[in-house]
């Protein structure tokens, strides 16, 4: 199934963008891939309403019962990952949100032709946006890169491609 | 009692140690250690803050850096001096052999190949197989072509091989971050600064 | 024995660090600490010129051709000596320097002609030069001879060049060749001395 994957700054900047399909399987409808920025940025509200409460997975996870910004106690980067956050005509939006308030997120098309609806396997999509976190962390280190400017690097753009062909449109 | 090519002298059993477990030694006991992270961040930071002072000027920012080493090698000699003790090289074969084994393991932990050897004996090249100098680092596009990232080492190694009076010219000849196939680190030796050679010794 | 004195002479001869340890003892004016140093510096400088070659420690005229790079650089090996002003002892950190001591080998001295030891009827001075130039001078409160004396003040005074290293030429604001007014670099030699 087709995605569109984006990476929001704090200011709500795009930061980068992608989209990956896989030749084998159909395709974002044209008059839907030029929606999708906007699809994402709709569900960008509900996104920040979700990273000021207590249990932001759609999963419900148990354990920690402080705020999401606030579990210090967690060291891993688990609970970044919000699941699926919104949807749109049978679209699904899927999202993550790093500790530096960078908002990963990502449509998720079902297959059109036959009109089944869109299952998110969280299992492979979280790990996709935890790799690419971590890929995005690199990236911060990279002393010429400046904070909350778009990500330009080939090498960023080729990895994260690896990623999604690995773990999405497989 | 003489030493041979290789080795360093050692006292309490009277056996010899190679250069390398000698430096080995002294990078794993009696140095201290800081971050890599924050090494290689804190050198970026730098790097990147020169290139907008200079306005993009990269041949200034070289420049810069080789300034700020050669800085850093006239006083990091006395520190290596302090630590091993090493006697004077002979030859700039053995020279080569106490910078790339010894100087580079217990400063950056690293140990460059050394090879390339000029017809006369007086060059070579360092090999950086790996650099923890540039970790996480992408030049961008205008950077690309004259930006020398690395380029404080030459002027480490300056100040340094002057110090103990060997006037040298060092250069990088190619560098992975620019798409080259290897870091190359060139070291010619000019002369031998014979008239300041400490009284006492040859 | 005591250490009375300890000078730091740069390669240039000039006098940059003189510090007393003993306080009642005898003081030179700080102009005849200058002259010292500088006569010294030509004491050296003659006394490596006038070694007879038999005397000499760098084994030069043994070795033949140098097939052996450092090989024929075979300068007297110093023992370690060991808890000399350990400085760990106190929980004191070292510096960049990790372990219970500076260095725990041998060491070849670099000075392999030149003077290394004067004796007077009143006290001793000893001498270890560095590659770069630089002299560390140590004053005894009372003249000997004997051959542990020497090699204990060689370790003093190679530990000393540790602190030199550590305390003077990391210190950003010291300009090299000047001379030294390093807080840090006081503090550790007076404990390394007092620790003696």
């Amino acid at each position: 199934m087709p995605c569109y994957f984006a990476i929001i700054g704090a200011k709500d900047n795009p930061i980068y963008e992608a989209e990956f399909t896989n030749p084998h399987l159909n395709q974002f409808p044209p008059e839907l891939k030029e929606l999708n920025p906007f699809i994402l940025h709709a569900s960008l509200d509900i996104l920040e309403d979700l990273q000021w409460q207590t249990h932001p997975q759609s999963g419900a996870h148990s354990g920690t019962n402080s705020g999401f910004l606030r579990s210090r106690h967690s060291s891993s980067n688990s609970n970044c990952y919000l699941g699926k956050i919104d949807h749109f005509y049978g679209l699904a939006i899927t999202g993550y949100l790093s500790y530096g308030n960078m908002k990963f997120v990502m449509v998720h098309s079902g297959n059109a032709n036959n009109g089944s609806p869109v299952v998110v396997d969280d299992v492979s999509v979280k790990s996709f946006y935890q790799e690419v976190h971590e890929l995005y962390v690199k990236t911060l280190m990279n002393p010429f890169y400046t904070l909350n400017e778009p990500i330009t690097s080939p090498v960023f753009d080729g990895r994260v491609r690896a990623l999604a062909k690995k773990l999405l449109t497989k | 009692m003489s030493a041979s090519t290789n080795s360093v002298p050692n006292s309490s059993t009277g056996s010899k140690k190679s250069l390398k477990a000698f430096s080995d030694d002294i990078w794993k006991n009696k140095t201290a250690k800081i971050n890599a992270e924050l090494f290689t961040l804190t050198y970026g930071s730098i790097v990147s803050q020169l290139c907008t002072d200079y306005e993009r000027d990269f041949v200034k920012v070289n420049n810069q850096l080789f300034l700020m080493g050669y800085n850093i090698g006239m006083r990091l000699i006395e520190d290596f001096l302090a630590r091993t003790a090493l006697p004077r090289c002979e030859s700039l074969a053995k020279t080569s052999e106490v910078v790339s084994k010894c100087a580079f393991k217990i400063f950056l932990n690293v140990t460059p190949q050394v090879g390339n050897w000029s017809s006369s004996q007086d060059a070579f090249s360092l090999f950086l197989d790996e650099n923890p100098l540039s970790d996480f680092v992408e030049l961008p596009m205008d950077a690309a072509k004259e930006l020398w990232y690395s380029n404080i080492l030459c002027g480490v190694l300056k100040g340094a091989l002057e110090m103990v009076q060997m006037d040298c010219d060092v250069f990088f000849t190619s560098d992975v971050l620019k798409g080259d196939q290897t870091t190359e680190l060139r070291v010619k030796l000019n002369r031998v600064l014979k008239d300041e050679i400490p009284a006492g010794e040859d | 024995m005591a250490i009375q004195t300890i000078l730091v002479i740069n390669k240039s001869g000039g006098l940059v660090y003189q510090r007393d340890f003993v306080p009642n003892a005898p003081r030179l004016s700080s102009n005849e600490y200058l002259i010292l140093a500088g006569t010294l510096q030509g004491i050296v400088a003659i006394a490596s010129q006038i070694t007879p070659k038999s005397l000499q420690l760098d084994g030069k005229s043994s070795a033949r051709g140098g097939s052996e790079p450092m090989g024929n650089n075979s300068a007297p090996l110093v023992p370690y000596m060991g808890t000399l002003g350990a400085t760990t002892a106190n929980g004191a950190p070292l510096g960049s320097f990790l372990g219970p001591d500076y260095f725990n080998d041998a060491f070849a001295s670099w000075n392999g002609r030149g003077l290394k030891h004067v004796t007077t009827d009143q006290n001793s001075l000893f001498v270890y030069h560095t590659l770069t130039g630089i002299k560390f001078v140590a004053v005894s409160t009372q003249p000997t001879t004997n051959a542990m004396a020497v090699a204990v003040a060689e370790n003093l005074l190679r530990k000393t060049y540790c602190l030199y290293a550590d305390y003077v030429m990391k210190n950003p604001f010291y300009e090299p060749e000047m001379p030294i007014k390093c807080e840090l670099f006081d503090q550790h030699l007076g404990t390394l001395v007092k620790q003696l």
